[in-house]
């Protein structure tokens, strides 16, 4: 079954590699065909503008718009531009070192966007570099101020190359730009690092929830992005042999921006694309500085309009079509994921694995006197409660009694104001990431799904993004348990409520944990869907061996799957125990019915 | 002494005519959840609308000021209804595009009417107070300022118009199903924001003239106060005003002018790095 979508990948694949030959031809032979200076010089200026695109790419793809990446190739250069001018250090020496100060001020800036994003971000970004002009105007004696600094030599040539000829020079930055597109090969498909930081950029919550240690990952993004937008602001300075605050204007850090968003932001040769349109066609228009600018805008919004994945995209489907070839159950191809043969050939009947016990007998989690406010609003108070393992625990409690809240607390998206959680008896401090590697997921109330990957590659990262051991049988087991396989390679925008809502258990499943929580899986499913969906959650657990708590309304279904019953109201536990019991309770019977 | 008072009278002028920058853009802010990169362009083009209508047609200077209002108006209604309202929810498309329509007006800007320096035959004094140096410019549009976000904040808290924007800003869905036309409010609302803004353009040609370029300060300016007052906020219009005018103002009197236009750069970063909802805003907002 699953193995059918695969027949027509070959002939896709081939049609991309041949576009990236015909591109990487193209940019070899391109001063052999353009050789007058004039054509050189707008090559040079076109590759360094491919190797800033493809640096800021990195940090699109995890999510954040960063306003600053001229001014990180202004660092680049003002760096090797002091180095050699004034403490005639070698280029070649100094180039690593404006490299790692670019990257360095980057990560300051990336701390930034772990609590700003979008609009905020942008103007964090922007508002740095206005910084870094203030700072190079002031700091005349070393910068040159507003006038800059002249007269850089070219990078010293070796095996007799000569790198004041610009044609070599071409072919000096061609190669860095394909270091830089190597790396970013890295950060996109090719790593588990470039898988989680693209769906960082995708869903934060959600990746971070299935193991992605955001933070770390950004950080990294930041000093591998500004690392090469230093790099190849050193290689513009020293070919233009100067380097001023002109260089790092704001507005030339949009074109930047533009360029990425105009080749494709998701794509990985789309930054070049860009660079390469946006680069040439105002010098093939012969435009001033003021018809660029409105050139600029009118791509934007084409872009925003028309293309709102960039051209590659656009470009690829026209190719497509010529070539006959069929998108894939009506999404682009370039967000299906080929389902790899590991899960795609079914030797043996897949089997599930079996989630691991609590080693010492100790409850798996547990909360000691727990409390949760923001601000002046306390959502949980003074909680003591622990899990009964190896079973389904239910929570119930009316709307706004914190349910969802104390779910927060237990993974960490949320930190507890007071007391202390326990894991396995041991008191941890709960972070998302690290909760889903010690062996809890779970999933959101509303179904969250990668909309872009397909719900085999989605089930697959979830299992590499928790960094446990999971067999290839289990993963199998899950597409079928959950009857996954006719959905297995369509993008998460393209399933139904329910089919969403299995896959977001599946891929909380693809770790084998030992607890999972579930919050209201069977909300907005209809009479068939609840029965079936509870039906599996059952089974799910004897399976597995695993251990549930879910939150539900749907207090029928909590009563037949539910071995324990935990109630909530107003932030605290009014009873507990075995859902007969429990259902007796005043205290619960007045908090679901009111005081008459 | 002297400098301490004349930059403490500076940095309330400047304040009052940051204010006046920004309570457009504030506006959009709060009911409309945009952040609309377009606003500096519109502000610029409204203060243009205003000149030429003086230039050529003679007008006396309230009725270009009127001019630029209802120019800056059909341009934020404009945009509002071929791209806000297409691309809401969606926060960077409309960044994107907000952006695009800047840079076309700018380089437009450029291209059709030069980048020199314009101004509006306004006629102001100079007050002098005992040393003293108070320009009337400056004055009035601070007043103006005062009475402008005075008006916003009366019309959006007090008036029905103000609760069904409200409303619509609260949950537009629900809005429409009790039966307000939410389209036509947002246009208006948009309209009206950037009227303002065109407003303000006018008033303050006499103090920071009147160019292409002026897009750029005034969209920043308009961004800075706006995050330091907290974001939506209207009498945060006037808090983040003040803190930007004074710091600016104490920055260029005590220290190096080299130096000092860091100081308020610093302020933003650090505001936004630490306290992301203004400077006085609650952490409450933020959940």
């Amino acid at each position: 079954m699953i193995s059918d979508g695969t027949r027509d990948f070959p002939r896709i694949v081939n049609l991309d590699r041949l576009g990236i030959a015909a591109l990487a031809i193209g940019l070899a032979v391109a001063p052999l065909v353009l050789s007058n200076t004039y054509q050189l010089n707008v090559l040079v200026l076109m590759v360094i503008n491919a190797i800033l695109a493809t640096g800021l790419a990195i940090v699109v793809r995890a999510g954040r718009l960063s306003l600053a990446q001229a001014t990180f190739g202004g660092i680049g250069g003002y760096t090797t531009g002091v180095m050699t001018t004034k403490f005639s250090i070698a280029f070649w020496l100094a180039l690593p070192a404006g490299a790692l100060l670019a990257a360095a001020i980057g990560v300051l800036l990336g701390l930034t966007s772990l609590r700003l994003r979008g609009f905020y971000f942008a103007i964090a970004t922007f508002t740095f570099s206005q910084l870094a002009i203030v700072v190079l105007r002031a700091w005349t004696p070393v910068t040159g101020g507003m006038s800059g600094m002249f007269g850089l030599p070219h990078p010293t040539g070796f095996l007799g190359f000569d790198f004041s000829d610009p044609r070599q020079y071409y072919y000096l930055v061609l190669a860095v730009l394909l270091v830089a597109e190597l790396v970013y090969y890295a950060c996109s498909v090719s790593t588990a690092f470039g898988r989680g930081l693209t769906v960082l950029g995708e869903d934060e919550v959600l990746a971070t929830t299935l193991g992605v240690p955001a933070t770390r990952y950004r950080l990294l993004a930041f000093a591998l992005s500004s690392g090469i937008g230093g790099i190849g602001g050193s290689f513009n300075a020293h070919f233009i042999q100067g380097v001023s605050p002109a260089d790092i204007a704001p507005i030339v850090s949009v074109f930047v921006v533009i360029m990425v968003l105009a080749g494709g932001a998701k794509t990985v040769v789309g930054p070049i694309l860009g660079a390469i349109i946006l680069t040439a066609v105002p010098e093939l228009l012969r435009a001033s500085a003021q018809w660029s600018m409105v050139f600029y805008g009118i791509f934007l919004l084409l872009y925003v309009y028309l293309f709102r994945d960039g051209l590659l995209p656009v470009l690829k489907s026209a190719c497509h079509r010529v070539a006959g070839n069929r998108t894939i159950n009506g999404s682009s191809p370039k967000t299906a994921t080929v389902l790899p043969a590991s899960l795609g050939a079914a030797k043996a009947a897949p089997r599930p694995d079996k989630a691991p016990k609590s080693p010492n007998g100790e409850s798996i989690i547990s909360f000691d006197r727990v409390g949760c406010s923001f601000g002046a609003l306390q959502v949980l108070r003074d909680i003591d409660w622990s899990v009964k393992s190896g079973c389904i625990n239910g929570l119930i409690g009316p709307n706004g009694a914190g349910k969802t809240t104390f779910f927060n607390v237990l993974n960490g998206v949320t930190p507890a104001s007071e007391g202390t959680v326990l894991w396995q008896g041991t008191r941890v401090v709960p972070v998302p990431n690290e909760m889903v590697r010690r062996g809890m997921s779970r999933t959101f109330q509303h179904a969250r799904v990668f909309e872009n990957h397909t719900v085999a590659a989605s089930i697959l990262m979830a299992a590499e993004f928790s960094k446990r051991e999971v067999s290839n049988s289990h993963l199998k087991w899950l597409i079928a348990f959950f009857n996954l396989q006719d959905a297995a390679l369509l993008p998460g925008r393209a399933l139904t409520h329910y089919e969403r809502r299995l896959t977001s258990i599946a891929m909380a499943m693809a770790s084998n944990p030992a607890v999972l929580l579930l919050d209201e899986p069977l909300a907005g499913l209809d009479d068939t869907e609840t029965r079936q969906l509870s039906r599996m959650i059952a089974t799910l657990q004897q399976e597995t061996g695993n251990t549930i708590l879910m939150i539900e309304h749907k207090l029928s279904e909590v009563m037949e799957l539910c071995e324990a019953l935990t109630v909530l109201d107003h932030g605290q536990i009014i009873a507990s125990g075995a859902p007969r019991d429990v259902a007796k309770n005043p205290a619960v019977i007045e908090a679901y019915l009111g005081n008459e | 002494m002297q400098l301490f008072l004349q930059q403490s009278v500076n940095g309330l002028l400047l304040g009052g005519m940051f204010a006046l920058i920004s309570i457009g853009l504030s506006l959009m802010f709060g009911i409309m959840k945009v952040a609309n990169f377009a606003y500096g362009a519109l502000y610029m083009l409204g203060g243009y609308a205003a000149f030429w209508a003086s230039n050529l047609l003679g007008v006396p200077n309230w009725v270009a000021i009127l001019v630029a209002f209802a120019a800056a108006f059909m341009m934020g209604a404009l945009m509002e209804g071929l791209g806000f309202a297409k691309f809401r929810g969606n926060e960077e498309a409309t960044l994107i595009f907000g952006l695009g329509v800047a840079l076309i007006a700018r380089g437009g800007a450029v291209l059709a009417w030069g980048s020199q320096s314009r101004f509006i035959p306004f006629s102001f004094n100079t007050y002098r107070i005992g040393g003293l140096v108070l320009p009337a410019a400056r004055i009035w549009a601070c007043v103006a300022s005062l009475a402008i976000v005075a008006g916003v904040y009366f019309v959006v808290n007090r008036t029905a118009w103000g609760r069904i924007i409200r409303a619509v800003s609260d949950n537009a869905e629900r809005a429409r199903l009790v039966g307000f036309n939410t389209r036509l409010h947002y246009l208006l609302t948009a309209g009206l924001a950037t009227g303002l803004a065109g407003t303000a353009s006018v008033l303050l040609i006499p103090v920071f003239s009147l160019s292409p370029a002026v897009d750029d300060s005034a969209l920043y300016t308009a961004m800075a106060v706006v995050i330091l007052g907290g974001l939506g906020s209207i009498p945060g219009c006037i808090v983040g005003g003040l803190v930007l005018g004074i710091v600016t103002a104490f920055a260029f009197g005590y220290l190096p002018s080299p130096i000092a236009p860091a100081i308020p750069l610093l302020l933003l970063i650090l505001t936004l790095a630490f306290k992301p909802d203004g400077l006085f805003g609650s952490a409450e907002r933020a959940v």
